[in-house]
């Protein structure tokens, strides 16, 4: 994965490049808006992770005028705000997802690899399969095996979402975004049971459990 | 600051306020005098220039249809039709009238010699013996060219007016001269008092702002008021007083036992360098508890944002019946999990102006309280119903509940029933459950004497 990050705030920057750089990605350290967007419009990438705050420029007018010249790379925004309405701002000026300061190593990229792999055709993928599981999005019908699972509503987003990032980390945050559509975080444990009963029924009865939990981080659904 | 002192502070800007007062309603009153006279005087002069108009009108009349003779016939002046100057000023010092009639070649037929000719009114001043006689003239043009000159002295009346006016005024000056000083002296006694009064009181309640107040000794209505609305604003500050000190504490124990808790961490992580099992472990631990903090914090910030009231301007039509249902399905199985019933009773199509975020986060905060804090087995149930103020949501479950010495406080943040703190939860939940509620000018109660807990949401609806 190719990521261009700018952020003014160097212990940050470690932080993400270090992880990064363990996990043998490339990641472009750029200090202000001007050189993120030149740099971002002239290289190619896969994401870009924008600063909410930076000297020269604030993060959203960036990111408008970026969009405005046409670049579509996917983008992350990193804020130390937590209100709601920040969020909104963000996404409407055209970021794709949007994360508070301070935030887990794995959270950042788990949503950085679901944003890398999202193609259009992916998206509009209408058969979603990982092993012997597969999942019909048109039908809303989900085999395992040959066997048809009963799944109820939030169960069957669960797995959609999860097969949709198939071998990646969706974490607990990402599925309370997408699955139930909150910005907070209930106190209990509303998405480990979720999941929970949605094992009972994709894994327990086969030999080979699909769905492992990352601990402390999340979920993958692979092989 | 001692009485005296505070007296006299108060004492000169009164004193002379009352004082400033008191002169300009003198002088308010002499202008009103003056004003009133010379109104008076106006109408006089008026009343004169219709009564010569009329008397005009009356000889014009009985010239044009009786002719010349018969006019010096009807007013006795066919044997001396002319008279001097002298004669003249005699009729005016009588108060009577003067006149002179011209024909149309502007020979004088009848009337005084040396009345000046005019059309209209004017107004004159004759001297007789050192003595100023005023005047009001009226002149007018016959149809055949001939000329009637009427005079008419306005009389003693609008001197009398005057008179009366620097008398009246004079009589007030004196009035003000005597009573000034005691009316000045009362009144500035009295409100300095007053004002001494109150601000000692002040000085009472700012020792302790908490528990004094202020008490009402003045018979004076604008100063119970004024007291009334000092204590109402007291009270008010003395309850975000108590909410900040509640905060303040419910911040330091929320952040200084896992910060601790680090910090031991940190100690335990020295010491256990060389053992990679037990450093994860630490790290875990110590990640768990930073974690914990932030939440706190997101918390406080998402509390702050809906109370700010910026998310109203995203205000949407939600479908509260369908939320209401798909959370409480989503939570069923966590009720299930921990052995506790969850009943769920939804009236459809209860729509509202709201954010849907926020609505979620008001149940679910409602129901994970009683999933944490009710018994073991609990019934835990939530109801949405019509009511004729709009819809009703019950969120309530079948015990222990709340006491009630402590259900004036549970919306204050921080505050928690649970003084150890052993329970999750930081005593933000339900602040920020009354703050959407606020949002959405809903009203939130928890219902008294119930076994257990349970609250009431008034929620205004849209037809």
């Amino acid at each position: 994965m190719n990521v261009l990050l700018i952020e003014d705030d160097q212990d940050t920057a470690e932080f993400i490049a270090r992880g990064m750089h363990q996990q043998g990605d490339a990641l472009k350290h750029v200090l202000n808006a001007k050189d993120g967007i030149l740099a971002a419009s002239t290289e190619l990438y896969d994401v870009l992770i924008f600063d909410r705050m930076l000297p020269d420029m604030d993060g959203i007018d960036a990111i408008k005028l970026l969009r405005g010249s046409g670049i579509e790379t996917p983008i992350i925004v990193l804020t130390a705000l937590a209100e709601t309405s920040d969020r909104v701002a963000g996404l409407d000026a055209g970021a794709d997802d949007y994360l508070v300061k301070p935030f887990a190593f794995s959270e950042l990229m788990a949503r950085l690899r679901a944003l890398a792999r999202r193609s259009p055709l992916k998206q509009a993928n209408h058969i979603l399969s990982v092993a012997d599981l597969s999942l019909d999005r048109t039908q809303q019908k989900c085999i395992r095996a040959g066997t048809e699972l009963d799944l109820m509503p939030r169960e069957y987003k669960i797995l959609e979402f999860l097969m949709m990032n198939a071998n990646q980390l969706v974490t607990k945050t990402m599925l309370l975004e997408q699955v139930w559509g909150f910005s907070f975080d209930p106190q209990t444990s509303l998405v480990q049971t979720h999941v929970s009963r949605l094992r009972n029924k994709v894994d327990k009865p086969f030999d080979h459990d699909l769905i492992k939990t990352v601990r402390g981080s999340g979920y993958v659904i692979s092989e | 600051m001692s009485s005296p002192s505070k007296q006299s502070r108060f004492s000169r800007p009164i004193f002379k306020r009352v004082l400033l007062s008191l002169l300009a309603l003198f002088c308010c009153a002499s202008l009103l005098l003056a004003l009133t006279t010379f109104l008076k005087v106006k109408a006089h002069h008026s009343e004169i220039r219709n009564e010569l108009k009329g008397i005009s009108e009356e000889v014009v009349e009985l010239y044009l249809e009786q002719g010349l003779t018969a006019l010096l016939e009807e007013y006795e002046l066919d044997e001396s039709p002319i008279f001097d100057n002298e004669e003249m000023l005699s009729r005016f010092e009588h108060h009577d009238l003067v006149f002179a009639f011209y024909d149309n070649e502007s020979n004088l037929v009848t009337g005084a010699k040396e009345l000046d000719i005019y059309r209209g009114f004017q107004r004159h001043r004759y001297v007789v013996d050192d003595e100023r006689i005023r005047v009001i003239g009226y002149g007018t043009v016959l149809e055949d060219g001939a000329q009637l000159m009427l005079q008419m002295p306005i009389g003693d009346e609008a001197q009398t007016f005057k008179r009366q006016l620097v008398r009246s005024v004079f009589v007030l000056f004196l009035f003000v001269l005597l009573a000034l000083p005691t009316i000045t002296y009362v009144l500035s006694r009295w409100l300095i008092n007053e004002l001494t009064n109150l601000s000692l009181q002040i000085d009472g309640v700012a020792q302790k702002p908490d528990t004094n107040r202020l008490v009402v000794c003045s018979s004076s209505l604008e100063i119970k008021s004024l007291t009334g609305q000092l204590n109402q604003m007291l009270d008010k500050v003395a309850t975000l007083h108590r909410q900040m000190l509640t905060m303040s504490v419910g911040i330091a124990h929320d952040l200084k036992t896992p910060l601790s808790r680090v910090a031991n961490r940190i100690q335990l992580m020295q010491q256990d360098l060389d053992d990679k099992g037990a450093m994860i472990v630490h790290l875990e631990k110590a990640d768990s508890d930073l974690q914990n903090i932030i939440k706190t914090f997101s918390n406080l910030i998402r509390l702050n944002e809906i109370e700010s009231g910026r998310r109203k301007a995203g205000f949407k039509l939600v479908d509260v019946s369908s939320v209401i249902s798909d959370l409480a399905e989503s939570y069923l199985p966590v009720f299930e999990d921990s052995g506790k019933q969850l009943q769920v009773s939804v009236v459809d199509n209860v729509m509202c102006q709201g954010d849907i975020d926020l609505l979620n986060q008001m149940v679910s905060n409602l129901l994970e309280n009683a999933l944490v804090y009710s018994d073991e087995q609990a019934k835990v149930w939530i109801r949405l119903q019509s009511s004729v103020h709009g819809a009703l949501l019950q969120i309530g479950d079948s015990g222990p509940g709340i006491d009630s010495q402590f259900a004036s406080h549970i919306f204050e943040r921080f505050y928690r029933v649970d003084y150890s703190r052993g329970k999750p939860g930081n005593g933000l939940g339900l602040s920020i459950v009354k703050a959407i509620c606020d949002l959405h000018e809903a009203s939130i109660t928890l219902i008294p004497n119930q076994s257990g807990a349970v609250f009431d949401i008034l929620l205004p609806v849209q037809e």
